[in-house]
C-alpha cells in the first residue's frame, strides 16, 4: 500500500514537472521579442525610404546611396543597400545581430535591396 | 509518522498543481502576447510593402511617361492633344515574408486646372514627382494595392487617386511656339519672292529667338525654305528642353512647329 502511495505521488510529481518544462513561457516570449524587433526594423526601413525617396534610389550612384545608408545607421541600427547585386563595400553585416530585415524594391531601372540589422550593444 | 507523510504528499500535490496552473497561465499570456506582436509585425510589414509598392508602381508610371516624352516629339499646334494622349500603367505582384501582394496603377493627363502654385500630394515617397506643378505635365494616377498575410488573417487594401508630375515646361513651350512661329512668319512675309531679303530677315530675327528660348530653358533650331508656289516660304522650328530631371534620370524633350507664309 505504501509502495503504491509513493509511486502515485512520484508519478504525479513527474507529470507536473514535465508539464512545467513543456509549457515553457520563454519560447513565446522570445518569439514576441523577435517579432517586435522585426517591426522596429521594418519601421526603420520605412523611415529610410521616406527620407531618401524612391527617385533617389532609382537614379543615384551607388556611392551616394551607400552614403545615405551610412548616414541612416547608428549604434543600434545598421543599414546596407544592395543595388543590382552590389552592396556597400564598407558596410558589413554585424556578426550576431539581434534581428535583421530586408526589403526588395523593383524600380524601373534597377533592383534595390535595403537591408537592416539591429545591433547588439 | 504516516500522517506527516500524507500531509507532505498532499502539500506537494497542491504545490505542484499550483505551479502547473501558474505556468499554464503565464504560457497562455505569453502565447497571446506573441500572437498579438506577430500580427502587429505582419501589419507593419504590410504597411512597409504598401509604401514601397505604391512608390515603385508610381515610378513605373512616371518612367513610361518619361519614355514617351523623350521618344515622341510634340507638335506646337498639338500640345494639348499631346499631353492628353499620354496613358501609362504599372503593376507589381509577388510574395514577401509570407505576404501575397498585387499593386497596379494607371495614369493619364490630370484634368485641366489653373494652378498658380504647386499642389502637394501625400505620395511623398516619389517626391518631387508627387503633386501638381503649374506649367508642367501633370498626371492623375489611380493606384490600387492589395496584400494578404498571416495565412489570410491580416489583409490590407488601398485604392487611391494621386497626382504626379514630370517637370517639362509645357506652358513655356506653348508660348515659345506661338512667339517663335509668329516672328518667323512676320520676318519672312516682309519680302516675298526675294530669297536674299528673306534670308536676311530670317538671320536678323534668329538671335532674338535663341535668346527667348534660352531664357525659358530651351534650345532652338530653326530653318526656312521656299514654299514651292506663289512665292510662299515654309519655316520650321525645333525647341528642345535639355536635361529634364525625370524620375529615372534626365532626358530631353522636343517640340516641333512649322508654318507657311501666304
Amino acid at each position: 500500500m505504501q509502495f503504491i502511495d509513493i509511486a502515485v505521488a512520484s508519478g504525479y510529481a513527474a507529470v507536473c514537472l514535465s508539464l512545467i518544462v513543456l509549457m515553457n513561457p520563454v519560447a513565446p516570449r522570445e518569439a514576441a521579442v523577435g517579432a517586435g524587433a522585426l517591426s522596429a526594423l521594418d519601421s526603420a526601413i520605412s523611415s529610410y525610404i521616406e527620407h531618401v525617396g524612391l527617385p533617389f534610389l532609382a537614379t543615384s550612384s551607388e556611392a551616394a546611396i551607400c552614403s545615405s545608408a551610412a548616414e541612416a545607421s547608428n549604434s543600434t541600427l545598421a543599414f546596407d543597400v544592395v543595388v543590382q547585386g552590389e552592396g556597400c563595400g564598407s558596410s558589413v553585416a554585424p556578426s550576431s545581430p539581434l534581428a535583421s530585415s530586408s526589403l526588395t524594391i523593383d524600380l524601373p531601372s534597377r533592383t534595390v535591396v535595403i537591408e537592416a540589422w539591429l545591433v547588439r550593444q | 509518522m504516516a500522517r506527516k507523510a500524507v500531509a507532505a504528499t498532499l502539500a506537494s500535490v497542491v504545490l505542484l498543481t499550483v505551479l502547473v496552473v501558474a505556468d499554464a497561465t503565464v504560457m497562455s499570456a505569453q502565447d497571446n502576447l506573441a500572437s498579438t506582436v506577430q500580427t502587429s509585425q505582419i501589419e507593419s510589414r504590410e504597411l512597409l510593402l504598401e509604401q514601397s509598392l505604391a512608390g515603385s508602381v508610381s515610378l513605373q508610371v512616371l518612367a513610361q511617361a518619361q519614355g514617351y516624352l523623350s521618344s515622341n516629339p510634340a507638335e506646337c499646334d498639338g500640345l494639348p492633344q499631346y499631353a492628353g494622349s499620354i496613358s501609362t500603367s504599372g503593376e507589381s505582384s509577388g510574395e514577401d515574408s509570407g505576404i501575397a501582394y498585387t499593386a497596379n496603377a494607371t495614369a493619364s493627363e490630370s484634368p485641366a486646372s489653373s494652378l498658380e502654385s504647386p499642389r502637394g500630394d501625400n505620395l511623398t515617397i516619389v517626391a518631387p514627382f508627387a503633386g501638381d506643378v503649374p506649367g508642367a505635365l501633370n498626371l492623375q494616377e489611380v493606384l490600387s494595392v492589395k496584400e494578404v498575410g498571416g495565412g489570410g488573417s491580416v489583409s490590407l487594401e488601398r485604392s487611391e487617386t494621386h497626382t504626379l508630375n514630370l517637370p517639362i515646361k509645357v506652358d513655356f513651350a506653348s508660348s515659345l511656339c506661338t512667339s517663335t512661329l509668329g516672328s518667323l512668319a512676320a520676318a519672312l512675309s516682309r519680302s516675298p519672292c526675294n530669297a536674299t531679303l528673306e534670308q536676311d530677315a530670317f538671320d536678323a530675327v534668329l538671335p532674338a529667338l535663341h535668346e527667348d528660348a534660352a531664357a525659358l530653358g530651351f534650345t532652338l533650331a530653326a530653318g526656312w525654305g521656299s514654299g514651292g508656289s506663289s512665292c510662299s516660304a515654309t519655316y520650321w522650328v525645333t525647341l528642345v528642353e535639355p536635361g529634364v530631371a525625370g524620375a529615372t534620370g534626365s532626358f530631353d524633350w522636343t517640340v516641333r512647329g512649322s508654318g507657311t507664309t501666304a
